[in-house]
C-alpha cells in the first residue's frame, strides 16, 4: 500500500505542477485564467467536448502503449510519429487497391494493414538495433523524418486527391469505414457525441491496453520481453535471445502506433491529410511515462492527455493570445517532472521522516 | 561546383556548432538528444532580440543565454534529479518546440515566424582579405564570420580534450565518474560546466540559422539538424576532428539536396519530398552500416 | 610510536543495516596494519569513512592526533590519506599518466604531458616502479593497473595508504611482489593499512591486526601472537566445520567434452584450442587470473554465445545443435559469474527471479504463466535454503548478497541436474552461506552430477575440486589431480609458466 502511494506521488505531483505552470504561462501571456476553466469545462462536461476528448484519447492510448511496450523491453521508441503516419497511409493504399471488399473483410484487413505497416517500420528500427548495433533513439527519430517525407510524397503524387483543398489522399471506400460512437449509440437509441469524430476504434484501443497487460504479465513471451528490459545479460543467461526481443518489442510498438491510422483514416477523415497528427507519437512518451509504462494505467493517462490536447485546441478558439502549442509545453513540463522522480521521491521520504519524527518525539 | 561547396560549408556550420556542443556534453557523460531544442531556443532568442534592439550581437548573446538556460534544465534533470538523459532530452525538446511558437505569438502576433531582420541586423559576409580575391575558390572566403569560427572549433576542442587538464577531467567524467570523484573532483560540477558550455555552442548553431543563414526565426527551422548533429558525433566516434568531417559530409548532402530540388534527371522531375529526406537517409545508412562498433563514453548508456 | 589515525566509537548505518557499530581502534604511523574480517564485517566501510567517502553517523576520527571531519576524498588526500579500492578507480580509456595526474594536473589550460611525465619519472625512480606512462590503462594487466593506483597516491604525497582486498585479483606470484612492494613502502616511512580476509597474507605481511565481526571490533593483536587457526576462530567467532569426506566417482564415460574450442576477440584470440572433458560425479575446478578467457568459456558453456570454433559435446551430441531450453531440460544448471548482472534481475520479485530461465517449462504453464505454481516453487526454495526475508513478492534488490545467491542456487539446483556450471558461487557471500553452498555442490557431485567450478579463490578450488585446470591467456596451461596440486605450481601456470 505504501509502495502504491509512493508510486502515485511523483506522477500526481508532476501533473498538478505542470497544470499550474500551464496556468501561469496563460496568465503571463495576458489571458485570464477563467478561460482555462471554461475550456476545461467544455472539454470534460459537454457532450460535444467529451466526444472530441475521447477522439483524442484513442491515439494517445495507441502511442502510449507503443512507447510503454518498448520501455518494458528497455527501448526508447521515439518513432511513433513515423509509424502512425505509415499505418494511416497503408490503409489508404490497401483500400485503393482492393476497393470492392465487403465490410466484414475490409475492416479487419484495414486494421491488420495499419498494424503491420507501423510494425514493420518499428521492426526495421529493431533490426538495425539488434543486428547493426545502431542506437534505437536516433534511428527512430531519423525514421520519423523519412516516413513523413514518404507519406507526403504519396499523398501529393500517386494518391493525390485532385479535388481536395489540402494536400490529401483519395477517400477510402464505404466498406472500410468504421462507425462513429454517435452512429453506434443511435442504433441502441441513446445518441451521444453528435457530430464528433469519436469512433469505435476507442474500443480497439482499450482492448489493446488489456491485451498488452495480459501479454506482459501473464505470458512467458511477455516475461521474456520484460526480463530483457530489466537486465539483458541475465536474460541471456536465462536462454532468452535479446535481439529477438528487441525486434519483437519495436515491432509491437510500431504496430500499436500504426493503429492510430485506424482512428484517423477508418474512423474520421476517411483519407490521410498532410500533417494530421499533432505529435501523437511524441506525446505517447509522456502518456507512457505518466503511467509508468503500465498498460492499464495508460488508459487513465491517455484520457488525461485527451483532455489536455482538446483543451489546448479549445483555448485556441477562446483566446486571441494562445496557440495550441500550450499543450506541448505542458507535456514537456510534465515529462520533466516525472523524469525527476528520484528527486520527488527523496522529498517524499524526507517529508515522511519529518512527519513521523514529529508524531513520536524522541 | 564551387557554389555547391560554399553552400555545403554554410549548411555544415549549424551542424558543426551543435555537434561540438553535443560532443562536449556527451564526453562529460550526459547523452544529449536535446540538441534540437537548444538550437531552436537559441535561434528564436537571437532573431527576436536582434529584431527588438536592432543589434545582431546582443541577439547573439541572448541566443547563447537562452541555449545555456535550456541546457541547464537538461543538466539539472540529469545530474541533480538523476533523470534518464533520453527522457529529459525529450522533455527539453518538447518544451522548446512548444514555447517558441507561444512566445512568437505573444510578441509578434504570428505563431509561425518572427519578423524579418534588416540586412544590417544580420550577420553578413565577411571577406578574408587576400583570399577572397582568389580565382575559383574565392567565394569560400566571403562568408559570415560564424562559419570561420565553426571551422576552428573542432581544433580548439581537440586541443582542449587531449592536452589540457580541464579537458582531461571532462573525459574522465564521461568514462568513469567514480574515478574522478575519488581523485577529489566532483563529476557533478564538471558536468555542469561542460553542459553549460555545450549549451552555448549548440545555441550558436541556432543563432547562425536565424540571424546569418536566414533573416528570421521560422517554426521548425532547425528541421532535425540537432539529431543530424548527434549522428555526426556518433559517426565521428565522439572525437572532434572526425566529427568535423562528418558534419561537412552531412552539410554536403544538405547542399546537394537543395541543388537537386530544381533538377530533372532524364526528364523525370525528382519529387521534392524524396530529395529533402536525403540527409536523413544518409544519416541512417551511416548509422546502420559504416561506423562499426563505436564506443560511446562509458558512463552514457547507464 | 605516534598514531597515524584512530577511530573512536564510529557508527555507520545504511538504512536498517548497521555496517559499523561503535568501532574504535588505532593505527600507528610507519607500520603495516591488517584489518580483517568476513565479508560484510564492515572492514571496507570503516576505512571508507576515513577516506571521506562515507560520513560516520556518530563517533570521532583523529588523524595524527587531530580531530577531522572529512566530507570528500579530497579532504582525506589533503591530510595524506589515500586508498586503493577493491574495484580500481581508473579511467580505462586514458593513459597511465593521465590517470595519475587526474584531479591534480600540473596545468589547467596548458598541455600537461611533459610536466606530468617528468614528475612521475622521479616518483617511479624513488619507489622502484617501471610503468609505461603512455600506455592506455585498459591494455594493462590487473597487477600493473594496481600499480597505477599506488602511483596515484604517491603522486598526491599520501603517507597513509589503505589497500582494500588488494590480493583478490592477483596471482600468487603477483601477491608476493605486492607484499615486497608494500614492505618497501613501509621502509620509506609510509603507513600501510591492509584490508583482507586471507589469513596467510595477513600473517606474513602485517605487524598488527584488528579483527572486525558483524560491524564490531573483536580486538587488536600483535600479529606475532596469532597463528592461522586462532585468527580464523576470532574472525568467524566459532570453529569452522571441515568439509565432509567424499566418495570416489566411478563413471568413466565423459558427460561433457570440449574439443578445440577457439574464440577470436578484437585483435587477439580469447580462447585458443581449449580441450577438456568432464565425467559424471566429478568436480573440475578452473583456476586462473580473471580475464584470461574464463568469462567467454562460461558464456559458451551456458549457451549465451555461438560465435566459437571447435565443439562442445553433451553425451556425444553437439551443443550447438540444441537450444538453451532443451539443454536446461536435459539437466544444465548455471550459476552465472556476476550475480547482479547475470544471475538475477534485481528489480524483479523473488518469484520472477525463480521463474527466470524456467519460464517455458510446462509446469509453469509454458505460454500462459501460472503464477500460483511459481509462488509455490519460490516458497519451497525459500524454505529449503533459508532465504530471508521470506517474501516471494519482495524485490530481489532488498536481499543481502548471501540470500540472493541462495535464491539463485535454489533455482538452479532443482531436480535432475546433470551438469552444473558454477562460476564464483560464493563471491561476496558470508561464511555461513558459503558452507551451505559448498555442501550443496558436493551433494550434487555425490549424486552423480558433473560440476565445472570457476573461482578466483584458489582455496575454494582446492577445497572442492577433484581435478584442477589452469587457464592462462585463453589456453589450458596445466591440469592436475587435486591430490598433486600445489599452490606454487598452480600459481606458476596462472602466470603462463612452463607446463
Amino acid at each position: 500500500m505504501k509502495k502504491v502511494l509512493q508510486s502515485f506521488f511523483a506522477p500526481t505531483l508532476g501533473l498538478v505542477l505542470a497544470l499550474l505552470a500551464g496556468t501561469t504561462i496563460l496568465v503571463c501571456l495576458g489571458e485570464s485564467s477563467s478561460v482555462l476553466w471554461e475550456a476545461l469545462y467544455n472539454v470534460c462536461f459537454t457532450d460535444f467536448g467529451l466526444g472530441y476528448t475521447l477522439f483524442y484519447t484513442t491515439p494517445y492510448l495507441f502511442t502510449g502503449l507503443a512507447v510503454a511496450i518498448c520501455f518494458r523491453c528497455g527501448l526508447f521508441n521515439i518513432g511513433g510519429e513515423g509509424q502512425l503516419y505509415l499505418g494511416a497511409i497503408s490503409v489508404v493504399v490497401v483500400a485503393t487497391a482492393l476497393p470492392g471488399l465487403p465490410s466484414i473483410v475490409a475492416v479487419p484487413l484495414g486494421i491488420a494493414t495499419a498494424f503491420l505497416a507501423g510494425g514493420l517500420w518499428g521492426g526495421l528500427a529493431g533490426w538495425l538495433k539488434a543486428r547493426r548495433g545502431s542506437h534505437e533513439v536516433i534511428v527512430t527519430i531519423l525514421l520519423n523524418f523519412l516516413a513523413i517525407a514518404l507519406v507526403n510524397y504519396l499523398l501529393l503524387y500517386p494518391y493525390d486527391n485532385p479535388h481536395g483543398q489540402n494536400p490529401e489522399t483519395l477517400e477510402i471506400g464505404e466498406s472500410y469505414r468504421i462507425p462513429t460512437l454517435h452512429t453506434l449509440s443511435s442504433w441502441i437509441g441513446m445518441p451521444v457525441f453528435e457530430s464528433t469524430p469519436a469512433n469505435v476504434s476507442l474500443f480497439l484501443a482499450l482492448l489493446m491496453a488489456v491485451a498488452c497487460h495480459f501479454f506482459l504479465f501473464h505470458t512467458s513471451r511477455g516475461f521474456e520481453l520484460r526480463a530483457v528490459g530489466q537486465n539483458a545479460d541475465a536474460s541471456r543467461f536465462a536462454g532468452i535471445r535479446v535481439s529477438t526481443q528487441t525486434i519483437t518489442a519495436l515491432f509491437l510498438g510500431g504496430g500499436l502506433a500504426g493503429l492510430v491510422g485506424v482512428n484517423e483514416v477508418m474512423g474520421y477523415h476517411y483519407k490521410v491529410v498532410e500533417g494530421f497528427s499533432p505529435q501523437y507519437g511524441f506525446t505517447g512518451i509522456a502518456v507512457a511515462l505518466l503511467a509508468r509504462s503500465s498498460p492499464l494505467g495508460i488508459i487513465l493517462s491517455a484520457f488525461l492527455f485527451g483532455i489536455l490536447q482538446n483543451s489546448a485546441r479549445e483555448l485556441e478558439f477562446l483566446s486571441e493570445r494562445v496557440t495550441k502549442e500550450l499543450a506541448t509545453v505542458i507535456q514537456g513540463i510534465l515529462i520533466a517532472f516525472v523524469a525527476a522522480q528520484y528527486y520527488w521521491e527523496r522529498i517524499y521520504l524526507h517529508l515522511k521522516k519529518r512527519f513521523q519524527s514529529r508524531r513520536q518525539p524522541a | 561546383m564551387i557554389e555547391l561547396l560554399a553552400s555545403s560549408l554554410r549548411l555544415s556550420t549549424p551542424l558543426l556548432f551543435a555537434a561540438m556542443g553535443g560532443l562536449l556534453c556527451e564526453r562529460a557523460g550526459i547523452a544529449t538528444i536535446c540538441l534540437e531544442g537548444v538550437m531552436i531556443m537559441g535561434a528564436w532568442a537571437a532573431a527576436s532580440v536582434a529584431f527588438g534592439v536592432s543589434d545582431p550581437y546582443i541577439g547573439l548573446c541572448m541566443g547563447i543565454l537562452a541555449g545555456m538556460l535550456t541546457m541547464a534544465i537538461h543538466c539539472w534533470l540529469c545530474v541533480n534529479a538523476k533523470a534518464d538523459a533520453i527522457v529529459s532530452g525529450v522533455a527539453v525538446n518538447m518544451l522548446a518546440a512548444g514555447v517558441t511558437p507561444l512566445l512568437t505569438k505573444a510578441f509578434f502576433q504570428s505563431p509561425t515566424n518572427t519578423p524579418s531582420l534588416a540586412m544590417e541586423d544580420r550577420f553578413g559576409a565577411v571577406a578574408v582579405p587576400g583570399l577572397e580575391a582568389l580565382p575559383v575558390v574565392g567565394p569560400l572566403f566571403n562568408q559570415p564570420w560564424m562559419i570561420y569560427l565553426a571551422l576552428v572549433l573542432p581544433f580548439a576542442l581537440h586541443y582542449f580534450f587531449y592536452s589540457t587538464g580541464r579537458g582531461l577531467r571532462v573525459l574522465a567524467s564521461g568514462d568513469n565518474p567514480e574515478a574522478l570523484e575519488t581523485a577529489g573532483i566532483s563529476p557533478r560540477s564538471v558536468r555542469w560546466k561542460a553542459l553549460l558550455w555545450g549549451g552555448a555552442l549548440t545555441a550558436l548553431g541556432g543563432v547562425y540559422l536565424s540571424t546569418a543563414h536566414a533573416s528570421q526565426f521560422t517554426r521548425d527551422m532547425t528541421a532535425g539538424r540537432g539529431f543530424i548533429a548527434l549522428t555526426a558525433v556518433i559517426f565521428g566516434k565522439w572525437r572532434p576532428l572526425p566529427t568535423l568531417g562528418a558534419c561537412l559530409f552531412f552539410g554536403f548532402f544538405d547542399a546537394l539536396q537543395i541543388r537537386l530540388q530544381s533538377e530533372t534527371i532524364q526528364g523525370w522531375e525528382v519529387p521534392v519530398q524524396l530529395v529533402q529526406s536525403m540527409p536523413y537517409l544518409v544519416a541512417l545508412i551511416v548509422l546502420a552500416g559504416f561506423i562499426g562498433k563505436a564506443r560511446p563514453p562509458l558512463a552514457i548508456g547507464k | 610510536m605516534p598514531s597515524a589515525f584512530s577511530f573512536t566509537q564510529v557508527t555507520k548505518r545504511f538504512g536498517s543495516v548497521c555496517a559499523n557499530d561503535g568501532v574504535s581502534f588505532e593505527v600507528e604511523a610507519g607500520t603495516i596494519h591488517g584489518v580483517v574480517g568476513e565479508n560484510g564485517a564492515g572492514k571496507s566501510t570503516i576505512l571508507k569513512t576515513l577516506y571521506g567517502l562515507y560520513r560516520p553517523d556518530s563517533g570521532d576520527i583523529h588523524v595524527r592526533g587531530e580531530k577531522v571531519d572529512f566530507r570528500s576524498p579530497q579532504d582525506a588526500l589533503a591530510r595524506g590519506i589515500g586508498m586503493v579500492h577493491q574495484h580500481f578507480m581508473l579511467v580505462p580509456t586514458l593513459s597511465v599518466w593521465q590517470n595519475v595526474v587526474l584531479g591534480e594536473e600540473p596545468f589547467a589550460w596548458k598541455p600537461n604531458r611533459a610536466a606530468s611525465i617528468a614528475a612521475l619519472k622521479s616518483i617511479q625512480a624513488e619507489f622502484g616502479f617501471s610503468l609505461d606512462l603512455d600506455a592506455r590503462v585498459e591494455t594493462l594487466p590487473v597487477g600493473l593497473q594496481q600499480q597505477v593506483e599506488i602511483l596515484k597516491l604517491l603522486y598526491r604525497k599520501a603517507d597513509t595508504l589503505i589497500f582494500d582486498e588488494p590480493t583478490a585479483v592477483l596471482t600468487p606470484q603477483e601477491v608476493t611482489l605486492l607484499i615486497e612492494r608494500l614492505r618497501k613502502l613501509k621502509n620509506e616511512g609510509k603507513t600501510i593499512v591492509f584490508i583482507s580476509h586471507k589469513l596467510r597474507e595477513v600473517l606474513t605481511l602485517t605487524e598488527k591486526v584488528t579483527i572486525l565481526r558483524q560491524g564490531k571490533v573483536v580486538g587488536s593483536w600483535q600479529t606475532a601472537e596469532l597463528d592461522e587457526s586462532s585468527l580464523a576462530e576470532k574472525i568467524v567467532g566459532r570453529k569452522v566445520q571441515p568439509l565432509p569426506a567424499r566418495k570416489q566417482s566411478a563413471a568413466t564415460t565423459p558427460l561433457i567434452e570440449v574439443k578445440n574450442l577457439s574464440l577470436e576477440g578484437p585483435g587477439r584470440p580469447i580462447l585458443q584450442s581449449v580441450s577438456f572433458s568432464l565425467r559424471p560425479g566429478e568436480i573440475v575446478g578452473v583456476a586462473g587470473v580473471d580475464g584470461n578467457g574464463q568469462q567467454e568459456l562460461i558464456e559458451i558453456l551456458a549457451k549465451t554465445r555461438e560465435d566459437y570454433a571447435g565443439e562442445v559435446l553433451w553425451e556425444g551430441k553437439p551443443y550447438r545443435a540444441q537450444d538453451c531450453y532443451r539443454l536446461k531440460q536435459s539437466g544444465l544448471a548455471v550459476i552465472a559469474p556476476d550475480r547482479h548482472r547475470e544471475a538475477m534481475i534485481l528489480d524483479f520479485s523473488l518469484c520472477e527471479n525463480v521463474l527466470l530461465g524456467h519460464h517455458r517449462e510446462t509446469k509453469y504453464g509454458k505460454r500462459r504463466l501460472d503464477w500460483t505454481t511459481v509462488e509455490k516453487s519460490t516458497r519451497a526454495i525459500i524454505e529449503r535454503f533459508d532465504v530471508r526475508p521470506a517474501l516471494p513478492q519482495a524485490q530481489a534488490r532488498g536481499l543481502s548478497g548471501g540470500n540472493q545467491q541462495k535464491l539463485v542456487i535454489g533455482r538452479e539446483l532443482g531436480e535432475g541436474v546433470k551438469f552444473l556450471l558454477a562460476a564464483h558461487p560464493t563471491r561476496g557471500v558470508d561464511i555461513g552461506a558459503i558452507e551451505r553452498i559448498h555442501s550443496e555442490i558436493l551433494r550434487l557431485r555425490d549424486a552423480g552430477a558433473a560440476v565445472l567450478l570457476f573461482s578466483s579463490e584458489l582455496e575454494e578450488i582446492l577445497a572442492l575440486s577433484d581435478r584442477v585446470l589452469v587457464i592462462y591467456n585463453g589456453r589450458i596451461q596445466g591440469e592436475t589431480p587435486r591430490s598433486q596440486a600445489t599452490e606454487t605450481q598452480l600459481g606458476l601456470w596462472m602466470t603462463g609458466g612452463a607446463k
